[in-house]
């Protein structure tokens, strides 16, 4: 006989190889001899020919800053499991040294784009609703560390933040990116303390066209930093999405949306700028889920090795405080250095637990650092339902992990996850934990909001409570999310679905028995059920 | 003699004993007996044993020195500073009765009148190592680490063996953050003396202060083997446990110390458990050990981050405040005071703490670069200016007395230093 602990145990089961995706990462040199080498590049689920089953996109780096790489993949999902490389005919790839990914339908045609920030000129992956993308060059010249799409204006048309990590300059030759410096005793490039950093950017959305509007916007009035991970929610639940900004090294970023155009950075009054002890960490990954069911929505941010995973613990309207070892995380979180970061009901038991990316920057981490190593293992926490975590019995080793993207890609109900790999293949990891069917995804279709309702809250009603998520393609570090929402029922039963739209309109709706997914129109309600998974060729569409 | 240096104590005495029946006048034999008394607790008769040598020989020098280090063991530095007077004036010239003499004066808490033998020394051009390791520990006792290091590093350089530089080389050394010196001699050290537990502990600190944790962990380990009761080695596996986020275990050592520090460890951890009722106790325990204001600071601090972690949030407020009296510099303090106060909508007091946490983050970002930049430039006056200035600046110029009083006794007529001065002490005149 089972016991408990087996039978809830989180199962997630890496199926890249099976499923076809014979992708390799590049990002510099294997050795990592400076700090931009070190960063790794994210990855997208998305469904970019709507079929209601989610793709994959991977962003590619390139051996030096100087030389092309092998190029970033799109993987169409075939929706039997398996996927198959359409870069070529779909025109995606691009080779340039590929950071991270932001995805959005930009110009509100029915169809994700993509934006590819790179260590050079950033590229926009128009999607021209036919299988094929048009390729735009942003004519920029930061070195990205991240990227994102989010509705700040709320005019319906998603805008874009990409995070700055360093200044160029600080690996032309004579540049201090290129000195050595000391970590524990070994010779380890320079930075990012030190290097020269650029302001952040962001990108207003023109009716499809991407326009600087960084000044106007108050976002280069702040110091600049050396920024990774961004995420747009509504942090002060003013109705407004906000920006956070996970800086390396530095207090990191909540800008607040003054509901003019203009932002004001307030982490430090907000509590989430520092460690609980005042101390700057180094932010990389970042995302915020309502862990407690409380109504709020609580925010986490990956750091660097022996540094915790800061759990800020919302104590509402955009104030926070630094929960991470009451809510059990810190301690498990210490050594490993951490990226990638999703909350999501990987058991299905309707909390959210948490998943996080880890590997070290330096190959030789674990000679001077035992408790420490380069591909170290990923590690998942369970929620105990009440908002605090535990480390969960999974792990598993492949390389030095990134980007961490999830979804549910083969519409079971069941969330999965996408984990990059610096140098490495990535990990497609099938969620099979559980029964399939035990849970239920949302998708939604804005009028007046943005087409995937970037900024929604969704609130599922059962007999035992309610479950908040919010619609987003932002978060982590480098990669983007499946815009859909995903709530995990086990065996309980939706009784209401509460749509709060950023324009806002509301939508309450009441599913039928044994929907799995659902499509919800903006103003409309209910547009599609899916009471079984939809099998390839019967798509989701709204 | 070889019976002495075996230990064999009795035997030692009855055979100097003998020699001195033999020949009453014998002042080496004198001596050893006195040592052999002394080696034995029985301070009264090497003293006499002395005192009845010196009867029969007035002047001689090496009775005089012998009988003023014994009285300087025995904690009587008056009478020893008499001893070594007579022994100077018998041989101006004689090095050990000239850092007798030194140290006979320091003992007496007169440090400068001991800097003062110490030149009269020079000025009599006598040279000897233990001079100036003497002098070495005299600028160290006067908190000028840095000279003393400098002094020691000389003097090692030209009598490796000088009897007590290598060892207070280590102990400077690490307390001026020169690590990888530190760890080289008190290595040495080590290997000579083994059961030196204040290099021992001081190797530890080394190695726990470059996050070598095991290399820390044996060192203090070792000196528990010889002294199971020693704090500091106790306190410092503490500190690694907790270091390495073994709560538990760093409770266990914490709770065989009955320090203020150990306490505030302790609850540290105990917070980290969330064992927070136990970790009130070690709280309390901690405030009703320190008086020292910056240290309550620190504990206070952790008593509104116990209570903010329990929701108390009034009272947790009242515990920083607390904290921010006895220390308004306490960075941490000015945080979670700050980032409390503003989630309670008492915004305008939030921006004032949390300006002065701002500002006392870019004070210590800067200060750290500044020192720094002294460590590889010591004795140029020009290197101690810009941390004055930055001192001066934040309004903390009374904290800059001692790098001024070191920049002006490298350039005593330096105009800028001179104004620098007068302006700490027009602030202090202000305060």
């Amino acid at each position: 006989m089972l016991s408990p602990l087996v039978l809830c145990a989180i199962v997630l089961v890496d199926r890249a190889e099976a499923a076809g995706i014979g992708f390799q990462n590049v990002f510099g040199s294997p050795e990592k001899r400076f700090i931009y080498e070190t960063l790794g590049s994210g990855g997208a689920f998305f469904d970019y020919d709507e079929d209601g089953f989610l793709d994959i996109y991977l962003v590619n780096g390139a051996p030096d800053l100087e030389s092309r790489g092998p190029g970033s993949r799109l993987y169409r999902n075939r929706g039997d499991g398996r996927f198959e490389d359409v870069t070529e005919e779909s025109g995606a790839g691009e080779d340039g040294f590929g950071v991270a990914v932001a995805l959005a339908d930009l110009e509100a045609d029915g169809d994700s784009d993509l934006y590819v920030a790179t260590f050079g000129e950033d590229v926009l992956l128009v999607n021209q609703g036919d299988g094929t993308f048009r390729k735009l060059l942003m004519g920029d010249d930061l070195m990205a560390g991240g990227a994102a799409f989010g509705d700040y204006d709320a005019d319906g048309l998603p805008d874009l933040y990409v995070s700055s990590y360093v200044e160029r300059s600080a690996f032309l030759p004579g540049g201090k990116g290129l000195e050595l410096c000391n970590w524990k005793g070994l010779r380890v490039g320079c930075g990012p303390a030190g290097l020269p950093a650029t302001a952040d950017r962001l990108y207003h959305n023109d009716g499809g066209r991407l326009r600087d509007a960084s000044e106007e916007t108050g976002i280069t009035a702040v110091e600049p930093s050396y920024g990774l991970g961004v995420l747009f929610s509504d942090f002060d639940r003013d109705g407004r999405a906000d920006v956070y900004v996970a800086n390396d090294g530095k207090p990191n970023f909540l800008f607040l949306n003054r509901g003019d155009g203009t932002f004001t950075e307030e982490g430090l009054l907000r509590g989430a700028a520092y460690s609980g002890d005042g101390r700057e960490q180094a932010g990389m990954g970042v995302d915020s889920a309502d862990i407690d069911e409380d109504g709020d929505f609580d925010l986490a941010v990956t750091n660097f090795s022996h540094d915790y995973t800061a759990l800020y613990e919302s104590l509402g309207f955009g104030f926070y405080a630094d929960a991470s070892y009451r809510r059990g995380i810190g301690r498990d979180t210490y050594f490993p250095l951490s990226w990638g970061i999703r909350f999501a009901d990987l058991d299905a038991d309707g909390d959210l637990d948490l998943f996080v990316a880890n590997g070290h920057i330096y190959p030789e981490a674990a000679r001077v650092a035992p408790e420490t190593s380069y591909d170290e293992p990923d590690r998942v926490f369970e929620n105990d339902g009440s908002g605090g975590f535990t480390l969960a019995p999974w792990a598993a080793v492949r390389g030095s992990s990134r980007g961490l993207s999830s979804g549910d890609y083969d519409n079971d109900g069941r969330i999965d996850l996408l984990v990059t790999v610096i140098d490495g293949s990535p990990a497609l990891l099938h969620n099979e934990t559980g029964p399939s069917g035990a849970g239920l995804v949302v998708k939604l279709a804005g009028v007046q909001s943005t087409r995937e309702g970037l900024g929604a809250i969704v609130t599922v009603e059962t007999a035992s409570g309610k479950q908040r998520r919010e619609a987003r393609t932002s978060g982590s570090l480098a990669s983007a999310q499946d815009p859909r929402v995903h709530f995990g029922l086990g065996s309980k039963r939706v009784e209401a679905i509460e749509v709060q739209w950023p324009s806002g309109e509301r939508d309450r709706v009441k599913p039928a028995p044994g929907a799995l997914l659902l499509v919800i129109k903006e103003g409309v309600g209910v547009l599609v059920t899916h009471t079984a998974a939809p099998s390839s060729g019967s798509p989701a569409k709204p | 003699m070889k019976l002495l240096q075996e230990g064999r104590l009795e035997e030692a005495e009855r055979a100097f004993l003998e020699a001195l029946s033999e020949s009453p006048a014998h002042a080496p034999s004198s001596v050893q007996l006195a040592r052999v008394y002394s080696r034995s607790g029985r301070i009264e008769e090497a003293r006499t044993t002395l005192e009845n040598a010196l009867e029969k020989r007035p002047g001689g020098i090496v009775l005089l020195n012998e009988l003023g280090s014994l009285l300087i063991e025995a904690g009587k530095p008056a009478e020893a500073r008499t001893i070594f007077e007579r022994a100077a004036s018998v041989d101006p010239k004689s090095p050990r009765a000239r850092a007798g003499l030194a140290e006979s004066i320091g003992e007496t808490g007169d440090l400068e009148g001991a800097l003062a033998a110490l030149d009269e020394a020079k000025a009599l051009d006598v040279r000897h190592p233990a001079l100036d390791v003497y002098r070495a520990t005299v600028e160290a006792q006067l908190g000028r680490p840095a000279e003393a290091v400098e002094i020691l590093e000389k003097v090692i350089a030209s009598s490796p063996d000088a009897p007590g530089a290598q060892r207070l080389l280590g102990l400077l050394a690490y307390s001026l953050n020169r690590d990888s010196v530190a760890l080289e001699v008190l290595t040495k050290v080590l290997a000579r003396d083994p059961a030196d537990s204040e290099a021992r502990v001081t190797l530890g600190k080394v190695f726990f202060r470059r996050a070598d944790y095991e290399n820390a962990r044996l060192a203090f380990e070792r000196v528990l083997e010889d002294d199971e009761t020693n704090g500091p080695a106790r306190l410092y596996l503490g500190e690694i446990a907790r270091s390495e986020l073994r709560f538990e275990d760093a409770v266990q050592h914490y709770a065989k110390v009955s320090s203020a520090d150990a306490r505030r460890g302790e609850a540290e951890a105990l917070g980290k458990l969330g064992r927070y009722d136990e970790a009130g106790k070690a709280i309390q325990a901690a405030l009703a050990l320190e008086t020292e204001p910056r240290a309550r600071a620190r504990t206070l601090y952790l008593l509104g981050v116990l209570r903010s972690e329990r929701g108390e949030t009034e009272s947790a407020l009242e515990a920083l405040a607390a904290a921010k009296e006895n220390d308004p510099h306490h960075t941490e303090t000015r945080y979670l005071l700050g980032t409390t106060l503003a989630r309670l909508d008492r915004s305008g007091e939030a921006r004032e703490e949390l300006d002065a946490f701002r500002s006392l983050k870019l004070f210590e970002e800067r200060k750290g670069k500044l020192e720094i930049a002294i460590l590889e430039r010591p004795s140029e006056a020009d290197s101690y200016r810009p941390l004055i200035e930055l001192y001066l600046e934040f309004g903390r110029g009374a904290e800059a007395l001692p790098y001024l009083e070191k920049a002006l006794s490298l350039a005593p007529e330096d105009a800028g230093l001179l104004e620098l001065s007068a302006r700490i002490r027009e602030g202090s005149l202000r305060c």
